[in-house]
This record gives structure tokens, sequence and C-alpha cells, in this order.
């Protein structure tokens, strides 16, 4: 062996030490279970799903493009650790990351330098419950009328979406910002200015609600929060068609002046640029508006629970105090250019991320893992394979020439089961819970459960780039 | 004449049933505010078709609804020319990702009963197939023409 593969072994092999370390440690942070033995080989079966289980009221849920699955991750997550077990929206999650300065769909983009060189990339789902916490409070699936709309009304809610929220939050702050200075000695006149602002978000809005009040009134039947709902949609979106933005404002000048285009045009303007990125549209957005007159004067993130979920404040869920969400990123040494040494890093931390997943599943947290997505179609797909061959998508090693709808994913680990399988080694499988609907696994046969998957450790252990875990501080005794 | 022909009707109907609604899996799904819509399970890609796609007995389905011959040419590698326009981000379905990118379709979101959510890729003639079924579609034509 050459000197220039010596310390890289050895940094490798301590890598994976520290991180079985954290691992423990963490584990020994909370009350260890009776039945704790990840050793043994007996037959058991855990579902966190299963009758009484803490997500068995869990609907599948079907993220479509949106990108969000840290956010459909994490709300199971929380789901499984919040008294009485309510399932909790993935879109306020989302935007809350979003609205946080996260982005869930760029790596690694709010890691330190040294941190990026040392891991793989992951970890949104931990920064979607931190950016809840910070909040303090999330809404109830049930109260966030949008997600329950399933974006049939809204096929420009994909791609990007809440990223584009986000921006859209942005500029709202930045108009509010140049009107409203800070230590501005033309205070005065900004309060004026910005008294016109409002006034131009008014008219557009009374134009959207009147046309909306105009479909609602032929509607025969129920007019439930949906059918409401859809009405301003199809409203917003007949006025803010990509087609306005090709002809230009001046189209409508029946609705707006050219004083209010103007005080718009920098909103209507990161519009313009989100949807050429693909991202919401702008109908979409201006319902937003319509149900929230006043958002403008609201905070970016104050605005969206309202925008999104109006009874959210009534229905609002609390995360337990003292829960920790932690992320275990595998070191990138795991990979190794030196086999030897792999081996030996790949069993340490096979056998920490075990204990620390069956240990959180026996106490009914679910628990998080990011991954190659492409191992859940394959379950012989070894992400490290592709690194080492600079294979497109290289840097996490989720693409290959056979999976090109695959990338990077966050899933859900809501179950185990141990076995012995014929040769007599000791068998774990895990029960993963998707984002992805009921039917994506269905070639798996028995092994797919209405979208759930039983997956093998192995498979696991050689796609995952982090999990995520949810910790509680025990009290301080007497 | 009239009582033929209702017979007729009846012993269509009663086929009809017997080949495909009788015996066939099925679910429904809400979209929105809509009615809503049946689907049924389509054994050759395994995935759930809109129901009316298999109205009539003795109908190819395909030559009935644009999905069916759009999965047929996704099988046969028609969209491999284009596969450089997948890119995943943030764990999107890979299933809407196909539907929206290769196919050129869009993407309904449904409920079902017990609010599970199911997107389904919806074609210009409105017929749609579960999302979930196009990897799997895709990702077998790929590794027949890579075999080849």
């Amino acid at each position: 062996m050459g000197l220039s593969g010596t310390p890289t072994k050895y940094i490798g092999i301590l890598s994976a030490l520290i991180w079985v370390g954290m691992l423990s440690f963490a584990t020994a942070d909370e009350a260890a279970p009776a039945n704790a033995s990840t050793q043994t080989c007996e037959e058991e079966t855990v579902r966190l799903d299963a009758s009484g289980g803490t997500v068995a009221s869990a609907e599948m849920q079907d993220q479509d493009g949106l990108g969000v699955c840290y956010a459909n991750t994490a709300s199971l997550m929380l789901q499984s650790v919040i008294p009485g077990h309510p399932a909790v929206s993935y879109l306020d999650l989302a935007i809350g990351t979003s609205a946080s300065g996260v982005s869930g769909t760029a790596f690694v983009k709010s890691a330190k330098e040294k941190d990026k060189s040392l891991y793989f990339e992951g970890g949104f789902v931990c920064d979607a419950i931190q950016a809840a916490q910070k909040k303090g409070r999330i809404c109830s699936r049930k109260s966030v009328s949008i997600e329950r709309l399933g974006y049939v009304y809204s096929p420009l809610l994909q791609k990007k979406g809440t990223d584009a929220l986000g921006e859209w939050a942005d500029a709202l702050a930045s108009i509010r910002g140049q009107f409203f200075p800070p230590g501005s000695a033309e205070k005065e006149a900004s309060v004026k200015q910005w008294a016109q602002v409002k006034q131009s978000f008014k008219k557009l809005t009374d134009y959207i609600e009147s046309e909306a009040q105009k479909r609602l009134s032929k509607v025969s039947g129920v007019q439930t929060d949906e059918v409401i709902g859809a009405a301003y949609l199809e409203a917003a979106e007949k006025l803010f068609s990509k087609k306005f933005w090709l002809l230009g404002p001046k189209k409508y000048e029946s609705v707006l002046t050219e004083q209010d285009v103007c005080y718009l045009d920098p909103i209507l303007k990161s519009f313009e640029e989100i949807s050429k990125q693909g991202g919401i549209g702008h109908g979409q957005a201006m319902a937003i508006l319509v149900q929230m007159r006043e958002s403008i004067d609201l905070s970016p993130q104050e605005f969206f629970e309202r925008a999104f979920a109006p009874t959210c404040e009534k229905d609002a869920l609390k995360i337990p105090e003292g829960t920790t969400c932690m992320d275990y990123f595998v070191p990138k040494s795991f990979l190794g250019k030196d086999k030897s040494s792999s081996a030996e890093e790949f069993r340490l931390v096979k056998d920490a991320y075990r204990d620390q997943a069956l240990g959180q599943l026996r106490k009914g947290k679910a628990v998080g893992i990011s991954l190659c997505s492409a191992a859940l179609a394959d379950f012989s797909y070894d992400r490290f394979e592709h690194i080492e061959s600079g294979a497109e998508g290289s840097r996490s090693g989720c693409s290959s020439a056979y999976y090109p709808a695959h990338g990077a994913h966050a899933v859900t680990m809501i179950g185990y089961r141990k076995s012995r399988a014929a040769d007599g080694s000791c068998k774990t499988e895990y029960l993963i819970q998707n984002s992805w609907g009921k039917d994506w696994c269905r070639e798996k046969g028995a092994l797919c459960d209405g979208g759930k998957l039983w997956i093998p450790d192995d498979t696991l252990a050689k796609n995952t780039f982090d999990l995520s875990v949810l910790h509680q501080q025990q009290k301080a005794g007497p | 004449m009239k009582v033929w022909i209702g017979f007729l009707a009846l012993f269509q109907a009663f086929v009809a049933a017997s080949v495909y609604g009788a015996t066939a899996e099925s679910v429904f799904y809400r979209f929105g505010t809509d009615q809503g819509q049946r689907f049924q399970l389509d054994s050759d890609f395994q995935a759930w078709v809109s129901a009316v796609c298999f109205a009539d007995p003795g109908v190819k389905p395909a030559s009935k609804c644009k999905i069916l011959s759009q999965m047929q040419d996704l099988q046969s590698g028609k969209y491999q020319k284009d596969l450089g326009k997948l890119r995943s981000v943030g764990g999107q379905n890979p299933g809407s990702l196909i539907c929206t990118e290769l196919l050129g379709n869009s993407v309904m979101s449904g409920r079902d009963s017990k609010g599970n959510e199911q997107t389904f890729c919806r074609s210009e003639d409105g017929s749609s197939i579960s999302s979930g079924s196009l990897d799997s579609i895709l990702r077998r034509s790929i590794k027949k023409s890579k075999s080849h």
C-alpha cells in the first residue's frame, strides 16, 4: 500500500468509529427498552402502521413532482411523536422549510464547507422539523386547504412549487422593505406609497373575488371548502395565465391602471421568473393572495400559514418539548478506495445504523432516511459502485443510465421484521413508507404493501447517506 | 323487435360485466371537486387505468385510450431519446416526472375514500394511468434495449 493510501484508510475508519460513537451515545440518551437486543435472531415484527401504532392513521402521500420528500418524511416522524398521533401537513412543513431559507431541492446548501467535504448529501428532514420548531406550531393535515385540493387545479404547483412560494414570500418582504426602509427619513412618503401598493393589491384581489363568486353562484349543491377553493383558483388562473405575461400587463388595463402595474411589477416579475423555471403558477399564487387580502402586512411566515391553512391556528399541533431531530450522516470515507477498510466500515456503520433504527422503532418513533431512490426499485443497487465509476450523478451515486428518473430521496422507516433466512443467517428487513402513492412498488409483489415496501437492511446500508431520528430529552430527576 | 334489441343489450352488458367488470379489480378516486373516476387494474402494465378504457368487450384497450398507446410506446423504447429531460430533484415521484417530461401529459392528484393520495398520468383524451407504474415500464424498456 502506498503512503498516500494509508492516511485515507485510517481517517476513514476513524470517521466510521466517530459516527458509530455518535449513534451509540444518542441511543443511550434515552431509556433503552427491555427487549432492545438486536443481536438475537428471534422472529420479530414491529409495525408502527398496525392498529394502535403511532402512524396507524397516516394516509398515503403522493408528492407528485413537488420534490418535498423531506417534508413527507418529517410529517410521518412528527405524527409518531405528537400525542394522539394526528396527521401532519407535509405542505406546511415544506413551506416552512423553504421560508426559513433552507431549500429541500438543493443539496447541503446550508452545510458548512468542511462538513460538505466529509459527508454525503442529505439532512433536509431535520431542517424541516427544526423550521417547524422555530415557528412554534405546525398545521394538521386537515387544516391545509391546498393540500386537500391535491393540486388538481394547480398543475403549475409542481416542480419547485414550495421554493417558488418561498421566493414569493421573499419578494413580498422585499417590497415592504422598499417602502419601510429601516430608519427611513421619508417614512411619511413611504407610508403613502405603501397605501397605494395595498390599494393595487386590493383591486386585483377584488377582481378575482368577484369572478370566483360568479362561478360559485352557478354551483349547485354544497359549497365545501374544496369547491370554494377551486373557484378562486380558476378565477385567478384566468387572470394570471401565462398568456398574460406573453401579451404584457397592458392587456389587463381594464383591471389595473398603469400605476397599479408599476407597484405590482416587482412581485409580478418574480412570478414571471418563477414561471420560467416551471414553478408555481401566477394564478395559484394570486389565489393565495385572495385569501390573504391583508397578507402584505404579514411576515412571510405568517403569510404562508394564514394563506394555506386558515384554520391552522385553531387546529395547531405542537411538537413535544424536548424533542430534537438529529441527522447522522454516513461519512464519505465509508466508501473508501481501499476495499478492506470499506468492508470494516460497512459492517460498523451498518450495525450501528441498525441498532439505532430498531431502537427508535421499538419506541414507536418513525425514522427518516435519505437514500438513493434507485435502491427502492432495485435491491441490488449500490450507489458506491456508481460513484466509483464516475457515472452521471456520481456525487451521490444516486443516478445511473438505468434509473434516469431517480435521485436522492427521503423516505420513512415505519417498521421492521427479523427472521432466519434459508441459509441460516439472520435477516432484517425494514418497512419503508414512501411519498409516491399506493402503487409505485407493485412490481415487488408481496414485499409491496399498498405503497409501503419491505426492503433488506443490506440494500439500505449501501444506499443511505443520512439517518434522521427524533430524540426526546429525559426529564431531570428531583 | 324491441324485445330482441333489449335482450341483445342485456346479453352484451352481461358479457361485458363478466369479462371486464365483475371479475376486474377496481378503485375509485376523487379529483378535487370532480365527481371522481373509477379505475381498473390493467394486468399488462400492473397499473390502475381509467375504467372507461375497458368498457367495450373484445376491443383492444389501446385503440380506445391514448394513455394505453402511450404506455406501449414507452414500453417499446420510443421515448428513450428524451431521457436527458429527466432529472429528479427532491425525491419527486419518478412517475410524475416521466408523465410530464417524457409523455407531455399532465398529472392529476386524486384521493380515495380513506384520504390516501394517488397521482395519475392523464393523456389529452382524458384517459389516465396511475403514475407509479411508469417508472417500472421505462426501466424495463431501458434494460431491454441495453441488453440488445
